[in-house]
């Protein structure tokens, strides 16, 4: 468990799904806007890519440590 | 305080939390695990080369590098790319294949110890002072740019930007030492990515795509060569011939070969071959950069055509203009983070280079020769604390000089591009001696210095120009000296070159490996996209 925390891999993952989630709530939420986006949720759908990134980099650690256990 | 670019609310400070939380956290995790001054100062010599070639980039992916090249980009145009492809890529190449055997076979901890081992204990000290004092200027330049931006964008005031940051960098890289650094700045590098990626690409789909956004700018903005016959043929006043010489050659090859900052992350893999690896690798993200930072500069000069003209915006405000034109809240707070990591970086990258050479090449060689590991370690954890009061003082002399740009590109001058020549000769010839290295390397960068102040600076058609010139002058006065005064000096006993010379050691042959792992081969289909991308943006 203790290896898992010094993975870059899990940090970073880690961090993007906190950021993903942030964005989707908010972009949920408020659905803020600038002129040139005409609508676009951008944090929403931004939000979902950071957090897809996130993922990716948090599952393969995950499952080495599982294999492990 | 007062009126400010942005408003960021309070989910975009949230945001900017998050990352101190990870980053103070990080330092936390590791720093139980620094045990030994190689784990502290060379992170145990143990990481995957993925994660050093990464690092090896986002420490100089600091704050110059995204708001100065954006800027470069929107007063200069495409011909900014000169810095990150001929101006960068050979010269990593040339690392890794040729020079990093030597750097890893000899076991050295720091580039000033391979100059002690090459040439003798004179040469060392003179590089180790003069790195010192260069990675403080340099660490103050992270320090005041970022400061000044965040007063710009969200009104913060100058000093407390300083404070904040300056505070969170001395906690992590004292806690956790170099691979606290490594780790924030891979993070920071995909934050980046993630923070800025939207500008280029919501800037070229208003503009209607790349060939409309080139129909609206002057015609040199498009090219990289076409312009450069002549030094009066366009703005950044260089000809080809600087470029390849000065820039290509020794202002590149002095930075991404000699400087400690960059090199270190390299000396921090595991096996030979990732850290041969690290800057070739380093080199595909490279060349990639400039869709982040100069595309951006592109699509302000196009958007904000009075940017950089009396009363206009400062070109430096070119990446800023754009997050406020294109993110909402929220997203702001994404790009702003990544821009603060990406000055945090830059400066624990020059901090725990700055530590690593005060302690093993100033301290541990003069002071206090046969203290036990641990004491280094300590010494090293307050190195930190002072480094960054210093950087603290230096920001604000940086504060003094008109452009930081081109006041980073004249240090550089100085200090590393007669060290290339003390470097290039002490790999490849045996017959350069102790006091050649030496007497080399203190006229280059004498003559350096003379050359800055006794040329008036309206000489040179920009001041680009000449820092490029200087350098390759710097570069001819060592190479010149070094070679003169070995002629009259006592060469070193061929025994005690093994290992440090180029044909006293046997270099590493990974036949048989996959292609992907061979730096040779990998070093090959970089050259090759290089000379495309080239072409293709002649």
């Amino acid at each position: 468990m203790a290896k898992l925390w010094l993975d870059l891999r899990w940090l970073t993952g880690l961090m993007f799904i906190v950021y993903g989630a942030i964005l989707i709530v908010y972009g949920l939420a408020v659905n803020p806007q600038t002129p040139y986006l005409h609508g676009l949720n951008i944090d929403l759908w931004w939000g979902v890519v950071t957090l897809v990134i996130g993922v990716l980099f948090a599952q393969g650690p995950l499952r080495g440590v599982k294999k492990n256990s | 305080m007062g009126h400010s670019l942005l408003h960021a609310g309070l989910i975009d400070y949230v945001m900017i939390a998050i990352y101190f939380v990870v980053v103070l956290g990080i330092g936390f995790l590791l720093k139980n695990k620094m045990k030994t001054g190689d784990d502290f100062f060379l992170s145990g010599r143990s990481i995957p080369s993925w994660i050093t070639s990464l690092a090896f980039l986002s420490a100089n992916l600091g704050a110059l590098e995204v708001l100065g090249m954006a800027a470069n980009g929107a007063e200069y145009g495409f011909l900014t790319t000169h810095f990150y492809w001929i101006g960068a890529i050979p010269a990593m190449l040339f690392l890794g294949l040729y020079m990093m055997p030597f750097y890893y076979v000899s076991k050295v901890r720091s580039v000033p110890e391979y100059l002690k081992f090459r040439f003798n204990e004179a040469t060392r000290a003179v590089n180790a002072i003069s790195f010192a004092v260069m990675t403080v200027l340099v660490s103050g330049i992270s320090l005041y740019s970022m400061a000044l931006i965040f007063q710009v964008l969200i009104g913060w005031s100058f000093n407390t930007s300083i404070l904040i940051s300056a505070v969170v960098v001395l906690i992590y890289v004292a806690l956790g030492g170099l691979t606290s650094s490594i780790y924030t700045e891979v993070i920071q590098f995909f934050l980046i990515w993630l923070g800025l990626f939207l500008i280029p690409v919501f800037g070229l789909h208003e503009l209607g795509g790349w060939q409309a956004m080139m129909d609206r700018l002057p015609e040199a903005f498009g090219h990289m060569w076409s312009n450069l016959g002549h030094s009066s043929d366009n703005a950044m006043g260089i000809s080809w011939l600087g470029v390849v010489l000065g820039l290509g050659f020794v202002l590149s090859f002095g930075y991404w070969t000699t400087d400690f900052l960059v090199v270190q992350r390299a000396f921090a893999a595991r096996d030979m071959r990732s850290a041969q690896n690290t800057p070739i690798y380093a080199s595909f993200f490279k060349m990639v950069v400039p869709f982040l930072v100069i595309i951006p500069g592109l699509i302000a000069a196009v958007l904000y055509p009075k940017i950089g003209h009396p009363g206009g915006p400062s070109y430096n405000l070119a990446l800023p203009l754009l997050i406020q034109r294109y993110f909402p809240p929220g997203l702001m707070g994404l790009g702003l983070t990544a821009m603060l990591a990406s000055f945090m970086s830059g400066m624990a990258g020059n901090v725990t280079a700055f530590t690593t050479i005060w302690t093993y090449d100033i301290y541990q060689a003069y002071f206090k020769k046969d203290a036990p590991d641990r004491h280094y370690v300590r010494v090293g954890r307050w190195t930190v604390v002072i480094g960054i009061l210093i950087s603290i003082g230096t920001a604000y002399i940086a504060a003094d000089f008109p452009s930081v740009m081109d006041y980073m590109q004249t240090l550089f001058s100085f200090f590393n591009a007669p060290l290339f020549a003390t470097f290039l000769l002490g790999m490849f010839w045996k017959r350069a001696t102790p006091w050649g290295g030496f007497w080399g390397l203190i006229s280059g960068t004498v003559g350096a210095f003379l050359l800055y102040y006794l040329i008036p600076a309206d000489y040179f058609a920009s001041a680009q120009a000449g820092n490029f010139w200087r350098a390759w002058w710097a570069w001819v006065i060592a190479a010149a000296v070094t070679v003169l005064v070995s002629f009259v000096t006592k060469p070193k006993d061929e025994a005690e070159l093994k290992g440090l010379v180029y044909g006293f050691l046997q270099l590493p042959s990974y036949r048989g490996e996959r292609w992907y792992k061979r730096p040779g081969v990998m070093a090959v289909v970089v050259l090759v996209i290089l000379i495309g991308l080239n072409i293709v943006f002649l």
